[in-house]
């Protein structure tokens, strides 16, 4: 055997290990990508289950969620015929109250870290902020339980020991706000300088600069933040649950002040004792949220498409769609 | 001329009062700039002086070795040992109360909104350490426990019973009048995090454990092999949407695929450390394939091209050139991995469970630390002293993990400026 073959050899045996490591890190790079396919897959499943089995109530009564009352019923939890729609709706309408609060406040701070701290105090702030960000919920439930709870007891209204929805909106805006000022913040820190300093130039105020040309130019960046935001409300559990009091019933969703409950909070509450359909039924509502965030976060995707300076009509999906049509209509 | 020397004085009253309004709107959109930002500084140290203000005088060894479950104990002294007058212990530790015949010292406190004395000090060869419970076996008392009643028999022949309500000095100064012990109800303390604790280290281990492979191996296919295809930028999609989703839908995931599927290979019901870390694997996946690409990605071409040159083969490469020339970004994403672990609790809830254990054991599914305080505030006595001494715990620890990813990656940065 010349040394050429040896060597053609030990080559090709390098390239065959070679594609078989690649073969093996593209299998590792699906299996990654696939547990959502699995998430979705099980859940709705699951989700979908309690609609058709039937469940043993005494022995010779059996029952199974009821459809109808899943959408309509004011009641949640009780007996096959438990509704969802207004833990939907608080889940919607908390969420909503709570950007009230966490959308001036991040975008104030940011805009704070940004432009008015000096640089060392401002690494400071920012790892403040960061700090806050990393705090797991269920030491904001825990601060919730334990101060923000009296402090609405204190209000003057009558309350539930302070357990309120109220409570639930101050503490899901306090998570919100460090992922909406560090979104907003580096929207802020990637504004083009030479915009400012003409700005200034001008004669504006660096007040009016900062709200005019810093904040005005770093829209698009704010508005990722909020989706960011809004999906993590959305799907808070813990500290939600902890200080909203779990009403089981929704005849007074609208009353800021009474116990409430969202989508993650009713699936969490009691999850301990439950078994049965009292079980099953929160898989329902984890389909329920999941529809809700994809639907929250296309609609939003799609605002934020049009909020962008370089948008231009041509790109929208539904011009693309009518163009198509057209095209079609054309040929035919 | 004229008319401009008419209507100049105009021109600079006009002026004079527009920058006049200029400044006090500069003045206030300055002020509520403040006002707001501090709002959320504010949170921050609230949050940290609530925690530490409830949580700190908990935090001891009993609380964090000891066990979660109470036991109570009936102790007496042995049948024929009288403790002499002459006995004269010295309070070493500075007990508040302290019975020098005894040897033994004792504080007042509360346990589940009940009052009752603690036993904070017994010296060594005391008396106190030879009583025996009902049946006449040894006891093993510490300072773990406290004593609910104490009933004694006198030197002057009576039989005095001290309870909390005689508090803690009048027991020690019982104890001095007594030459032995006729029955005493002894209880651990219990509320230890002991088994807590040890489970959230287990999933930590076995989170990383399944993730790491996975991820660091996604990552390398994502930096060094894919093509700008179909199928990369499906992978990307799946992976981004997969970091989107709450932690609620994946506890919700992992007691459906995970539990039934243990359940079947191990024939225990219930969810156990190894659903709650493999659910856990699931959730950090995107953040490791995220972070370990970016550093891949950084490591210079120059190396690899070098090493492909000299002969080397692209597995060899990346084993012995990207990888550890990666390590930065993989140390890194452990770090905020475990951060993340730690401070779990909606997912862990479904996929491991709520009840908080003793021991670790790997079959059954307990309480993490971020769980645990769950626990404790949910029903009707919320726990608030053992939940902001765990929060403590894990601050420190989410804080210290945070700074060192900071570093990390200050230093990659400056790493890549050389």
């Amino acid at each position: 055997m010349g040394q050429d073959q040896i060597e053609g050899k030990k080559y090709k045996r390098k390239n065959l290990e070679d594609q078989i490591l690649k073969g093996f890190f593209l299998f590792l790079a699906l299996i990654c990508a696939c547990f959502v396919i699995f998430i979705a897959v099980f859940i709705a499943y699951k989700g979908i289950y309690p609609f058709f089995h039937n469940y043993s109530l005494n022995i010779n009564e059996y029952i199974h969620q009821d459809f109808g009352a899943f959408f309509t019923n004011t009641r949640w939890l009780y007996d096959g015929t438990g509704g969802m729609f207004f833990l939907l709706l608080t889940t919607l309408y908390t969420t909503l109250l709570s950007l009230i609060i966490s959308v001036p406040t991040s975008i104030f701070t940011a805009l704070l870290l940004s432009r008015i701290v000096p640089r060392k105090i401002k690494i400071v702030l920012q790892t403040c902020v960061e700090l806050l960000a990393s705090i797991p919920s269920v030491i904001f439930g825990l601060f919730g339980v334990g101060v923000i709870c009296p402090f609405v007891a204190s209000l003057g209204v009558e309350t539930f020991g302070g357990r309120s929805i109220l409570s639930a909106i101050i503490i899901l805006a306090m998570m919100s706000i460090p992922t909406m000022t560090m979104l907003s913040f580096n929207a802020m820190e990637g504004v083009d300088k030479r915009l400012i300093q003409s700005s200034l130039a001008l004669g504006a105020s660096s007040t009016q600069t900062n709200f005019k040309i810093v904040i005005g130019s770093s829209t698009s960046g704010i508005f990722a933040g909020i989706i960011l935001g809004i999906g993590r409300a959305l799907g808070e559990a813990t500290a939600v649950q902890m200080v909203i009091g779990n009403n089981s019933l929704g005849t007074s969703f609208y009353n800021i002040f009474a116990p409430g409950n969202t989508l993650t909070s009713a699936m969490l509450a009691g999850i301990g004792e439950a078994s049965g359909l009292g079980y099953d039924t929160r898989f329902s509502l984890g389909l329920v949220l999941i529809i809700l965030i994809m639907l929250v976060s296309f609609s939003l995707s799609l605002v934020k498409r049009r909020l962008n300076p370089y948008y231009k009509e041509e790109d929208s999906l539904l011009y693309k769609l009518k163009a198509r049509l057209e095209k079609k209509k054309g040929d035919e | 001329m004229v008319s401009i020397k008419t209507s100049d004085p105009c021109i600079k009253k006009g002026e004079k009062n527009r920058l006049v309004s200029r400044r006090i709107k500069d003045g206030c959109g300055l002020a509520s700039t403040i006002v707001f930002s501090s709002f959320t500084f504010i949170i921050l140290i609230w949050m940290i002086v609530y925690v530490f203000q409830n949580g700190t005088s908990l935090l001891n060894s009993n609380f964090i070795f000891g066990d979660y479950s109470q036991s109570t104990t009936t102790i007496k002294s042995k049948d024929d040992a009288y403790v002499p007058l002459e006995y004269n212990y010295a309070n070493s530790s500075n007990a508040p109360y302290f019975s020098s015949r005894w040897g033994v010292g004792f504080e007042d406190g509360a346990s589940n909104e009940e009052n009752v004395i603690y036993i904070v000090d017994i010296e060594p060869n005391s008396p106190f350490l030879s009583l025996v419970d009902s049946s006449n076996n040894a006891v093993t008392i510490n300072t773990s426990y406290y004593l609910s009643s104490l009933t004694l028999f006198m030197d002057n022949g009576d039989i005095n019973v001290y309870g909390p309500k005689e508090g803690a000095e009048g027991l020690a100064r019982g104890l001095d009048n007594a030459y032995s012990i006729f029955d005493g109800t002894l209880t651990s303390q219990g509320k230890g995090i002991r088994g807590s604790l040890l489970t959230t280290l287990a999933l930590i281990g076995f989170s990383l454990l399944f993730s790491l492979p996975l991820g660091i191996g996604g990552a390398i296919y994502l930096a060094i092999y894919a093509k700008d295809n179909f199928l990369t930028r499906m992978i990307r999609t799946l992976i981004d949407v997969t970091s989107g989703i709450p932690s609620i839908i994946f506890g919700l995931a992992g007691a459906l695929i995970f539990i039934p599927f243990l359940n079947a290979v191990t024939n225990h019901s219930g969810g156990s450390i190894f659903s709650g870390s493999l659910t856990m694997a699931m959730m950090l996946l995107p953040t490791i394939v995220k972070t370990v690409e970016e550093s891949i990605r950084m490591v210079p071409n120059s190396l690899q091209d070098a090493s492909l040159s000299l002969g080397a083969s692209k597995s060899q490469t990346i084993f012995k050139v990207i990888l550890p020339n990666a390590l930065p970004g993989i140390l890194s994403a452990t770090l905020l991995s475990i951060g993340r672990i730690i401070g779990e609790s909606a997912a862990l809830i479904f996929s491991m469970g709520a009840i908080i254990g003793d021991n670790l054991s790997l079959l059954e599914g307990h309480a993490s630390l971020a769980v645990h305080i769950w626990t404790c505030l949910q029903g009707e006595t919320p726990q608030y002293g053992s939940a902001c001494a765990i929060s403590i715990i894990i601050l420190i620890v989410v804080l210290i993990l945070s700074i060192a990813v900071k570093l990390l990656s200050f230093s990659l940065k400056k790493k890549k400026g050389i």
